[in-house]
């Protein structure tokens, strides 16, 4: 495994670049508008470190998939999979390498987001409003951190199961929207049927029942279907399919 | 070739370099029995041939023969369903280090185009274990020191093949295995690209070479692997393939001498009026007319015009050129079977 190198062929090209610049622009712009404005429109102009959290989860969820499937997937994608296998034979190892090198760039991701949101909401409270309130950090950052986590794993199984930049986007993308709205449609219905259906594929709220310690059995399901599944396949596909 | 990559290079070194123990050459490349299906179709059919170390090997084939398959096989990046593929005695997937023994370009278009030319060559020598300055070497002898910095995605098609030879080079290996490399290169390009396979031959290395450009193969190789339909169907040097000629003949009756061929398996094509060239030596045809008791109206050896001809004729293609020319029939045996049939008649 050389997850150092596979970082290095990530960060090296224009694309990452662009990429990279994007994501620093967008966390640093909703960190401003959670930490900073949160006293402008609280009624007690406070600046709460959960509501900040909330509000960088959004460019969070749509930054680590993109990043994750890029990595696992882009070089499929691109055609330069071939250079990799013909320097670096042991297929496994290549994918091994590149799961940990997407997990270390997207905890760095995150932990320079929560450390920013952690910096704006104090300015925001402290210096612009009339406090900064961090009592509920450590439930955020469960809770938060569980949801990111899980869209990682995700977005990591459709990239390796896909091995395509652009339908593992989509899917990694899209089907948690599809499912979040579904979850509304079978809330509306009231099917415990529908329901139950749509509980078996929703790995967001599964996610945080595990962390809440809460989980039964069923917990599980979603994460069987959406990250065991796809990623068992995807390793087999990955250690088997010919490069053109 | 330096002696870094003599001490350095895995075991499977000696064995591509050529010479054994005993002191023996021994194959760098050895495909032996190869076959590759996809679905009923065999791409590649009980193919086997084998490289040497010191010669530039042309593996020639038309569109669909196969080539690609069989150079994706040896590299690892398709598995063959029988046979085998060695490098240097060893499966490529196998080696502890690859690209330190057999350095590979099969596509220029893999090369990532939002990267800079020096940094695909410094992430190539990192990958295999190489230092970084071999980049910057290898950069000069490729021909870009000048656009190390540019991307990729920047460079013209002759570039993006220099830098792609540059990738193969980055290792020092013993094998070369290039798929075109001479596409998009320019004549000065072209020259250069002959005179480094030469001299990578001439320092003991090999090198297999696949391309459709046949006077460039000409130049360039000294032995030559042609494959048509997924089979071989010859192989040897370019001398023993461009001097032995087929043999013009025609006859009064050109029925009788068509039968006659066709009863002893000869493989034969038509040519202008009633001749036809036969897969045989003159002094055999004429044997064969005696014993046949058919009269001969002319016999000589057929002026072939050099590999492209050969290549025509082994592969069974129409030569473009030459609208008088007819293909062989499929169950006409090929080259190959003639010349057995020839030996043995």
């Amino acid at each position: 495994m050389r997850p150092a190198l596979d970082l290095r062929a990530h960060l090296d090209t224009r694309g990452s670049a662009i990429l990279m610049t994007i994501s620093l622009i967008l966390i640093v712009g909703f960190a401003a508008l959670g930490g900073l404005l949160q006293p402008l429109f609280l009624a007690d102009s406070s600046s709460d470190i959960n509501l900040t959290l909330i509000v960088l989860s959004l460019p969070l969820s749509l930054i680590i998939p993109v990043i994750a499937v890029l990595i696992v997937a882009g070089e499929w994608s691109d055609g330069s999979i071939q250079l990799t296998f013909l320097q670096r034979p042991g297929r496994l190892g290549v994918l091994a390498s590149k799961v940990i090198a997407a997990v270390v760039v997207i905890a760095a991701i995150v932990a320079f987001a929560y450390a920013l949101a952690a910096l704006t909401t104090w300015i925001g409270g402290e210096l612009i409003g009339e406090g900064a309130i961090f009592s509920a950090f450590g439930d955020a950052l469960t809770t938060q951190l569980i949801g990111l986590a899980a869209i990682l794993l995700f977005s990591l199984a459709v990239g390796i199961a896909l091995q395509s930049t652009v339908v593992g986007l989509v899917a990694a993308i899209g089907i948690p929207f599809v499912v979040g709205t579904a979850t509304a449609v079978a809330m509306l219905t009231g099917s415990e049927v529908l329901m139950d259906v749509v509980r078996a594929v929703d790995l967001q709220t599964a996610a945080t029942v595990l962390a809440s310690g809460d989980a039964t059995a069923f917990e599980l399901i979603p994460l069987v279907l959406l990250v065991v599944l796809p990623a068992v396949y995807g390793a087999w596909r990955w250690n088997n399919r010919e490069v053109a | 070739m330096t002696s870094q990559t003599s001490s350095s290079a895995s075991s499977g070194t000696s064995a591509v370099r050529g010479t054994s123990a005993a002191g023996s050459t021994s194959a760098a490349l050895e495909v032996q029995g190869l076959t590759k299906r996809y679905g009923d179709r065999a791409v590649v059919d009980d193919l086997s041939f084998t490289c040497l170390p010191g010669s530039v090997t042309g593996f020639l084939g038309p569109n669909g023969a196969g080539k690609s398959t069989t150079l994706r096989v040896l590299t690892g990046l398709a598995r063959g369903d029988s046979g085998r593929a060695l490098v240097g005695g060893a499966d490529y997937r196998s080696l502890e280090h690859p690209a330190r023994t057999i350095g590979v370009m099969l596509d220029a278009g893999a090369l990532h185009r939002g990267r800079t030319g020096l940094e695909t060559l410094r992430l190539a020598a990192r990958a295999i274990g190489m230092p970084a300055s071999r980049a910057d070497e290898v950069l000069e002898t490729v021909g870009l020191g000048h656009a190390g910095a540019k991307r990729v995605g920047g460079y013209s098609y002759g570039m993006r093949q220099r830098l792609g030879i540059g990738v193969a080079l980055i290792g020092d290996p013993a094998v070369l295995v290039l798929d075109e490399p001479a596409n998009g290169l320019d004549p000065e390009g072209i020259r250069w690209m002959r005179r480094l396979l030469r001299s990578f031959a001439d320092a003991g290395g090999t090198v297999l070479l696949s391309s459709h450009q046949l006077r460039e193969v000409q130049a360039t190789v000294d032995r030559l692997v042609v494959i048509a339909g997924g089979r071989l169907v010859r192989e040897g040097t370019l001398d023993e393939l461009t001097s032995e000629g087929g043999t013009r003949v025609g006859a009064l009756d050109p029925r009788a001498l068509r039968a006659a061929l066709d009863t002893h398996g000869i493989a034969y094509e038509r040519r202008s009026g009633d001749e036809l060239e036969v897969s045989l030596a003159p002094e055999d045809m004429g044997r064969l007319a005696l014993r046949e008791q058919i009269v001969l109206t002319s016999l000589g050896a057929t002026d072939h015009g050099g590999l492209e001809e050969v290549f025509f004729a082994l592969t069974g293609q129409a030569d473009p050129d030459s609208e008088s020319s007819a293909p062989a029939g499929p169950d006409t045996p090929t080259g190959s079977d003639a010349t057995a049939q020839l030996a043995s008649s």
